[in-house]
């Protein structure tokens, strides 16, 4: 590696951190992640990049790496760009899989220029020899490790769009704990020996087994890669319903082949409703058996659907405990698909609420509740 | 994009890192070599299984064991030496198939 490449990046970091060391953020785990990256940067400034050796020069890449990710999600995670509400909702559900979450993770978003664009960067989150390097070269220590979600700029406060980041989390908990690459192992290793019916389930959710050049090719990374989008598709519909199902179907057209990356909408979608209906098959049971081995936890429905009145009457809901606050999800795609028209006429007004409206009050209806229960939970944790 | 850069490489290249690091004499990272070699020996051996391996190394746990079962079933791992290290260097530095990396 070339002294003058890693001069090269460090110069662009200069550049990134003169503007980003300026950022605020609405918690301390931010700002304490922020302080650190400081104390790293005037060790970076230190470095002379041309007196190390290939492994110092490979470390110190690694480190530039680490901090240019950094701070492309703290830029967007200030406090007044972070998409607050619906992130609070992730963590509540983040806790229910990495209990002490409060001290270990900080979920981040960088707002991309795609409306397709919600994906999920382990970088940060699932390397934990990174932060080993910092300590023992620096001697800084990262308490906080960042989760990086990626979602649309035009979507960050979209409360319908947004459920799919659920199945973004999902990612996270699969890489950070490696709950499907043992079923991949398994499937590889025993496929030929299961029972014909098992089979001919396997066959349905993954295609390409019927194709010889993918079986003996590919087989291992498309079982990977599709296992890992059905793992993140039922463990979001824990929370959401089959919500994401209706989004997903609309923005693929629902699509009934698979690529390399993706199971077809079609049997993404019928998983999970078997997921929901409590249909077993040897894929469900594959991923539910590896979920409970590996974290003690079960994939179970994890909503309680909530009464609408109050948003009929524009008034933002009183959000009792984490289930009901992720049906708010739920409650929102009922209210948007019935459509505004007795929404309208319910409220008195002489003419049907236009859908950009409509959309608006829906938004705001999710987003106020959402706010309310959290300061409420703030207040009565400070009450104790 | 330009390039595609998975986090499991990443991964991959801090273990051989590591590995470097201990056979020129540096002992910083030595007991996390120590612990992945211990498992993959475990999983080879069957006393460990795809489920209860440590989760944050498990690509490379899997990949070892995978690729030189016979090393770690004669392997004395009170024993551990740079021969050792530089064994399981060539072999992670080796392409890896696409699934793994």
């Amino acid at each position: 590696m070339e002294c003058q490449l890693l001069d090269l990046n460090f110069s662009q970091l200069i550049k990134a951190w003169s503007k980003s060391k300026h950022n605020v953020y609405s918690d301390k785990a931010k700002q304490d992640y922020h302080n650190n990256l400081k104390i790293l940067f005037d060790n970076l400034k230190n470095e002379n990049f041309c007196a190390l050796d290939d492994d110092g020069r490979l470390k110190c890449n690694l480190i530039l790496d680490f901090f240019f990710r950094s701070i492309e999600f703290l830029d967007n995670s200030t406090h007044n760009l972070i998409p607050f509400e619906i992130v609070e909702c992730l963590k509540i559900a983040l806790k229910d899989w990495i209990p002490d979450n409060d001290n270990k993770f900080i979920i981040v978003t960088s707002y991309v220029n795609n409306m397709l664009g919600f994906s999920f960067d382990p970088t940060l989150a699932t390397n934990k020899d990174i932060y080993n390097c910092l300590k023992n070269r620096y001697n800084i220590e990262f308490t906080n490790k960042l989760i990086q979600i990626n979602l649309p700029k035009y979507l960050s406060r979209d409360y319908l769009a947004n459920v799919v980041l659920y199945h973004e989390l999902g990612h996270f908990l699969d890489l950070y704990y490696n709950i499907t690459a043992p079923i991949s192992e398994e499937l590889s290793a025993t496929y030929s020996k299961l029972d014909p019916s098992e089979i001919s389930v396997l066959k349905a959710y993954f295609p390409f087994l019927d194709d010889p050049v993918n079986l003996y090719q590919f087989f291992p990374m498309l079982i990977s890669n599709h296992l890992r989008e059905y793992f993140a598709d039922v463990f979001a519909s824990q929370y959401i319903n089959s919500c994401s199902c209706k989004y997903l179907d609309y923005i693929t057209n629902s699509d009934a082949n698979c690529s390399l990356s993706h199971p077809s909408t079609i049997n993404r979608n019928k998983l999970v409703e078997e997921f929901l209906i409590g249909k077993n098959n040897i894929l469900l049971n594959k991923i539910m058996e590896s979920t409970k081995i590996i974290t003690n936890l079960s994939l179970q429905k994890r909503f309680d659907p909530i009464d609408g009145n109050d948003f009929m009457n524009l008034i933002p809901i009183d959000i009792e405990n984490p289930e009901k606050l992720h049906s708010l999800f739920l409650l929102g795609w009922d209210f948007w698909l019935q459509g505004p028209k007795y929404f309208s006429s319910y409220n008195g007004m002489s003419e049907a609420l236009k859908p950009g409206q409509y959309y608006q009050i829906i938004n705001n209806l999710i987003e106020k509740s959402i706010g309310n229960y959290i300061i409420k939970v703030d207040w009565e944790k400070i009450k104790k | 994009m330009i390039c595609s850069l998975a986090t499991d490489n990443v991964k991959f290249t801090i273990f051989s890192l590591y590995l470097r690091e201990i056979i020129k004499g540096e002992l910083d990272y030595k007991d996390n070599v120590v612990a992945v070699i211990n498992e993959a020996k475990d999983l080879t051996l069957g006393n460990k299984n795809y489920y209860n391996i440590d989760r944050y190394n498990y690509p490379i746990i899997v990949f070892l064991s995978s690729k030189v079962p016979d090393f770690f079933r004669t392997l004395d791992t009170t024993n551990i030496g740079n021969n050792e290290y530089s064994t399981l260097l060539k072999c992670i530095e080796s392409q890896r198939p696409i699934c793994v990396a």
